[in-house]
Order: C-alpha cells, then sequence, then structure tokens
C-alpha cells in the first residue's frame, strides 16, 4: 500500500472505532481547531503536552487554544524533569496532544509516555483532541515495533475510538472513564 | 477449599431466573455472532491460530525459563518480580506491599486472576477498601453479586435495576437512563481513581523479552488505574507469557476478535516499568506478582494447553450448556467450557468434579477456540478419570443392559418384555420408570409405543420374498 491507501485505511478503520477523524492542510487548521473547541463544553480549560509537538508547532496551536478563550495547563519544566497538578487536568475539558504514529490496520493512535508528554491530557478530559502528520501513519503495531525495536516507553497506549462500554443492557455509551470524544487533525499537504 | 457444589441444582435455580438466563443469552448470541464475522472478515485468522497454539505451546513447554526471564527484565526495567507459589503466597505479597506503604483505598481493574485467589476480600480484611472500577463489576459489587458473564458482568441487571441500585448506593436521582447511569459511574469511579493508594490489574500478556505487561480494555479503566495511583500492583498468571514484543500484535489480534469481534479494543495498554525519571505521570513503583497456582503441575499433565487459554469467552458464548443457563449455575471464578476444565484441575475434583458434566459435547468451543485447546477431549478426560477415582465395580444397573444386548436370544426375549409392559394402557410404565431409568424420566416423557411391528420382525418377513409391497430388491 502506498501513503495515500495507508492513511485512507486509517480513516475508514478509526471512523469504525468512533473516531471524527479529519484530513486538514496546515492554513486551515486554525479555523477548523477553534471549531471544534468552541463545540467543548464548560470550564474553558484545556490540558496539553509540553513536548513531542513539531519545531514550534505547541506555540502555535497554544496561541489558537487561548484565543478560542481557554485557560492552557501544561506539565511544568523543573530541575528534576516535568511535573504536573493532576487536579488541574482532571477540571479540565480538552486535552491536546501531538501523535507521532498512528495504525492503520486497526485505527488506532499510538501514545507513548515520556517527559513533558502529558499522556493524562488523552485520558482525563471528555474531548481529546489529537494531531498528527500524514506521514506518521504506519500499516500495524508490528510495523511500530519494528521501528522503535525494543526501546520501549513506560507506558504505550494504543487508543482506538473513544472509551465506551456496553455494560448496561448491552448498551454502546461512549465516555464511561475516558473521553467520550476523540478528535483526530491528520495533516496532509 | 469448597464445598462440593452440586451442578443439576446450580442449573435448576439458575433457570429458575428468566431474566438472567435471558439477558445471557442474549448477550452470548451477539458475542458469538460478530466473533464469526470478525474471524470471517481477516485474511489468515485459521493460520493466525495455528500460529498462536504453537507459541504457546512454546511458552507452556518452558514455563519457568519464560517467568525467569520475564522477571529479570522487569527488573532491568525498574519493576519488583514476586513469585507466589500459590494464592496464599500472592495474597501475603500483596497486603504486606499494602501494609508499607499504609495504604487504605485501591482500585482495580478487572482480573480473573485476583478473582481466583480472592484477593478483595484479603485486602478488605487488611484494612484496604477496594473499588472494582469496569463498570459492569463496579454494579455486581455494589449490588454483593458475581459475574454472570466474563466479559458482561452486570448483564442480568436491567436499567432499572441498575438506576435504584445506583439511588441507593451512591446518592444518584431514582429512575436515571443508560446514559445518565454512565455519567454517575464516571463521577463516582473518578473520585475513587484520584484518592487510591493503588491500583490493581492483571495482564492479558506478559512478554518475556521485554518484562512487558499488556492489557486490554474498552473502558479505559485498566488504564487509569496504572496511571493515576502511586503504585501499581499487576497480578498475573505465569500461563499469561508470550515470548517476544513481536508477539503481541498476533495474539492481541487473537484476543480482541475472539472475545468482542473487535480489530483491537479501545485501549490497549502496554506497560514497561514505572515511571520513568522526570517523567510527570505512572506509578512510581511497579509490582508484577507471577502466580503458579498449580500451573507448572498443569503444564506437565495431560491438560498442558489448557494453559493457553486467553480467557476470550469465546467458548462460553458458543456453548449451549453456557447460553441457556448462564455464568452463575457454574459456581466458579471460571464459568463455561474452559471453567469445566480448569475449575476442578485448579481447585479440585471434589468441589468441582461435576463441571465437566455441563458440556454436550457439541465441539462447538473448540471450534471457536483462538487457541484450539481440545476442550471437548479435555471434558471427556475428566470424566474417565473421575469415574475411575471412584472405582466401585459395576452394579447390576450397568451390567443389564450389556448382558440383554449381548445375545440375540436374550435380546429378543426382553424385547418382548418390554413391549408389553410399555403397550397401550398399561399404568406400569410411570410407576416402575423413574426407579429403573432414574434421572432420565424427570424431564423426558415416555413415547406411545407404536402400533405396528417392531423392526426385526418387519425384517424377518421381508426376508421371506413374496409380500413386498412393491419394493425393489
Amino acid at each position: 500500500m502506498n501513503r495515500p491507501q495507508i492513511v485512507e485505511r486509517y480513516i475508514r478503520m478509526a471512523r469504525i472505532a468512533g473516531t471524527v477523524v479529519e484530513c486538514v492542510c496546515q492554513p486551515d487548521l486554525p479555523l477548523r481547531l477553534a471549531e471544534v473547541l468552541g463545540q467543548a463544553g464548560e470550564p474553558k480549560i484545556a490540558a496539553m503536552s509540553a513536548t513531542g509537538w513539531p519545531e514550534g508547532f505547541r506555540q502555535s496551536i497554544e496561541a489558537i487554544v487561548v484565543s478560542s478563550g481557554f485557560e492552557v495547563r501544561m506539565p511544568c519544566k523543573d530541575p528534576g524533569g516535568y511535573t504536573w497538578d493532576i487536579g488541574g487536568v482532571e477540571a479540565a475539558s480538552v486535552g491536546l496532544v501531538w501523535c507521532e504514529h498512528f495504525l492503520a490496520d486497526t485505527g488506532s493512535l499510538v501514545l507513548a509516555t515520556g517527559q513533558g508528554r502529558g499522556g493524562l491530557s488523552t485520558l482525563l478530559p471528555p474531548i481529546s483532541i489529537v494531531l498528527s502528520d500524514a506521514t506518521g501513519c504506519i500499516e500495524g503495531l508490528a510495523d511500530y515495533f519494528q521501528q522503535i525495536g525494543q526501546r520501549l516507553p513506560s507506558r504505550l497506549t494504543l487508543a482506538t475510538g473513544p472509551s465506551c462500554t456496553g455494560d448496561i443492557e448491552a448498551t454502546m455509551t461512549r465516555g464511561v472513564h475516558g473521553p467520550q470524544k476523540v478528535v483526530h487533525f491528520i495533516l496532509c499537504d | 477449599m469448597k464445598a462440593p457444589h452440586n451442578l443439576r441444582k446450580a442449573c435448576a435455580s439458575a433457570l429458575s431466573d428468566e431474566v438472567m438466563c435471558a439477558a445471557v443469552g442474549k448477550m452470548a448470541n451477539i458475542l458469538s455472532f460478530v466473533r464469526g464475522a470478525a474471524a470471517a472478515s481477516y485474511p489468515g485468522f485459521e493460520k493466525l491460530r495455528d500460529w498462536g497454539r504453537d507459541r504457546k505451546m512454546e511458552v507452556s513447554a518452558n514455563l519457568e525459563f519464560y517467568a525467569r526471564r520475564f522477571a529479570g527484565r522487569l527488573e532491568a526495567a525498574g519493576g519488583v518480580a514476586h513469585f507466589a507459589r500459590n494464592g496464599p503466597e500472592a495474597l501475603k505479597i500483596v497486603t504486606s506491599i499494602a501494609a508499607d506503604l499504609g495504604a487504605v483505598s485501591a482500585v482495580k481493574s478487572k482480573s480473573m486472576t485476583t478473582e481466583e485467589i480472592s484477593l478483595n476480600e484479603a485486602l478488605l480484611d487488611a484494612g484496604v477498601a477496594v473499588t472494582e472500577t469496569d463498570l459492569g463489576e463496579f454494579i455486581i459489587q455494589l449490588a454483593g453479586e458475581k459475574p454472570s458473564h466474563i466479559v458482561a458482568p452486570a448483564i442480568h441487571k436491567n436499567r432499572a435495576q441498575v438506576a435504584q441500585l445506583f439511588h441507593e448506593a451512591l446518592g444518584s436521582e431514582p429512575g436515571l437512563g443508560v446514559e445518565e447511569l454512565v455519567r454517575v459511574a464516571r463521577r463516582a469511579l473518578r473520585k475513587r481513581f484520584l484518592a487510591a493508594d493503588i491500583g490493581i490489574t492483571g495482564a492479558n500478556f506478559a512478554v518475556a523479552q521485554t518484562g512487558t505487561i499488556a492489557m486490554v480494555t474498552n473502558e479505559g479503566n485498566g488504564r487509569l488505574t496504572s496511571a493515576l495511583p502511586p503504585v501499581q500492583i499487576v497480578i498475573v498468571g505465569i500461563d499469561k507469557m508470550i515470548p517476544e514484543l513481536s508477539d503481541l500484535p498476533g495474539f492481541l489480534t487473537l484476543l480482541t476478535r475472539s472475545a468482542t469481534g473487535q480489530a483491537i479494543s479501545s485501549y490497549v495498554t502496554i506497560i514497561t516499568g514505572p515511571r520513568r525519571q522526570g517523567e510527570e505521570e505512572g506509578p512510581r513503583q511497579l509490582h508484577v506478582v507471577l502466580l503458579d497456582n498449580g500451573r507448572t503441575s498443569l503444564a506437565s499433565g495431560p491438560f498442558r494447553q489448557m494453559l493457553h487459554c486467553l480467557h476470550c469467552g469465546a467458548c462460553m458464548n458458543n456453548c449451549p450448556v453456557y447460553r441457556t443457563v448462564g455464568g452463575h449455575a457454574y459456581q466458579s471464578v471460571y464459568p463455561g467450557p474452559m471453567g469445566d476444565v480448569l475449575s476442578p484441575l485448579l481447585w479440585g475434583m471434589e468441589a468441582y468434579g461435576d463441571l465437566p458434566d455441563a458440556c454436550t459435547l457439541c465441539g462447538r468451543c473448540e471450534e471457536v477456540c483462538p487457541m484450539r485447546i481440545p476442550l471437548p477431549d479435555y471434558h471427556r478426560k475428566l470424566r474417565e478419570i473421575r469415574e475411575e477415582a471412584k472405582g466401585a465395580p459395576p452394579g447390576l444397573k450397568a451390567l443389564a443392559p450389556a448382558l440383554l444386548a449381548g445375545h440375540p436370544l436374550f435380546y429378543r426375549a426382553g424385547l418382548g418384555i418390554v413391549r408389553r409392559i410399555l403397550s397401550r394402557g398399561s399404568r406400569l410404565p410411570s410407576a416402575i420408570l423413574p426407579a429403573v431409568a432414574g434421572e432420565w424420566t424427570i424431564c423426558r416423557e415416555l413415547p406411545e409405543p407404536g402400533q405396528g411391528r417392531d423392526f426385526r420382525s418387519w425384517w424377518a418377513d421381508r426376508q421371506k420374498g413374496p409380500d413386498r409391497n412393491g419394493e425393489k430388491s
């Protein structure tokens, strides 16, 4: 499969799992992102990862989030590494991270821990916004493992669609523990 | 370990709960259907099953090697490995970790292995309040009940019952709908996640090569349990080993497609050691308790392939007995076909010897088992072992049919007597049959004997030739 085919497959699988996937070109991103943020409920607090973004990109995303009326919470850098106030993340209505790799075979986001990666921002807030570049799309988990060798992060999460349960009368319901809405913006040329 | 239970009685009582039977039957039906579709839509699924079985054969032949390798790699990644030979040892390890921490609360994501060793009860005795965080498990924990289904433990409760339960236990408004009930659970459980001293999880796979734990959930509670509390304890049976990281994708495919028909579960959490230097989240301590509890001895016996079980539930979802009676009737942590075999092997024939009878030998479980475990064969073997252990010489009851069928003369004479007894108008059958045929007659009606001849006399006449009613020879 060539790149566009792989991305197409990802989009199909991710949508089946309930992820809202949008391919956007970079000039359109501010508008689209502001639109999604505008639909988020109160309080207007966003949790963001401090690291993992492409050079300079975090600042421009942060600017969009702030201009949408949100207060931003991020892991803080101190001499020993990063720390963050979990209660602060818990209060956020939206979480934003950059996701380097995503898997076409299953429609999964590959979320790896690391200093300042702020993984909880994809888990605690009810809305999770994830941004990636189309070049980050790979076929399956096996290909990902091949890329990283045995250098595993302390936590690697494959997140596929929103958190869901069918435990009451087999009625599928979203957002039981994690996000009820996952929006994935894929930057394409 | 447990008083012997009476399968027949338990089934009768389960069958009287029509709501539960209907709910479990429906759930199993749905899951069986989606499993079929998921297997059919994955090219090479049958080959993948062969591969999975072969990899697990490698593990079960070298259990100790892989468990030790795992422990070494885990410790290199900063985790702490503990070996427990049996349930009590595992409980002691967990409760002493809790005591060292001065822990008072723990959150737990669904784990059959912790139920196998009754961990919740032990922690409660040690002063640690445990909250089950899988929604279904949380519901039945509040209700003080047992799971009726391995994937959907509270499927036997309808929304009105859950609403009433939440109203009483959590103070929510009465009469809420499903969506609102899920919100109530989210808020209640989130508070407990944030306050918990310990997160306790099981594992779906343990990668020996890297000391990695992998677990799957749809709700995300496994991810929260392993991300928020300052200490995580993983209880894992040593049978959950897989040799290498490159084996994980294949096993995940087999597990999730067989369990819920999904290409993958919503969350797969892959854990290698505790939080690392400079990271802002994750537990500071990661303990992994490697539980044997009879697994090593299983590995050297005739039921070795039971160690390959992924606990996907496909065997039960496709089992005619399980679909009819539901999980409660088995009165074991492990229900359905895999439970029929595993329960007597883990906890003895004395307590669970009648479970292998909960099987029609239809073979469907083996057909759908991702690991191709020969479950019907194991059921038969266990029955044989049980009967051999009884060691009683065959009584007259068992000999009589053999004698009757053994010689044409006896057979003809016996047939004549039976025909006369069963002839219309005779009151004899209803009087003597229960005594002679025992429980066979409890739920069966004796058919009216035929008006015509028996087969033997018809055949004899036919052989004579002339009167064949136009039949061709």
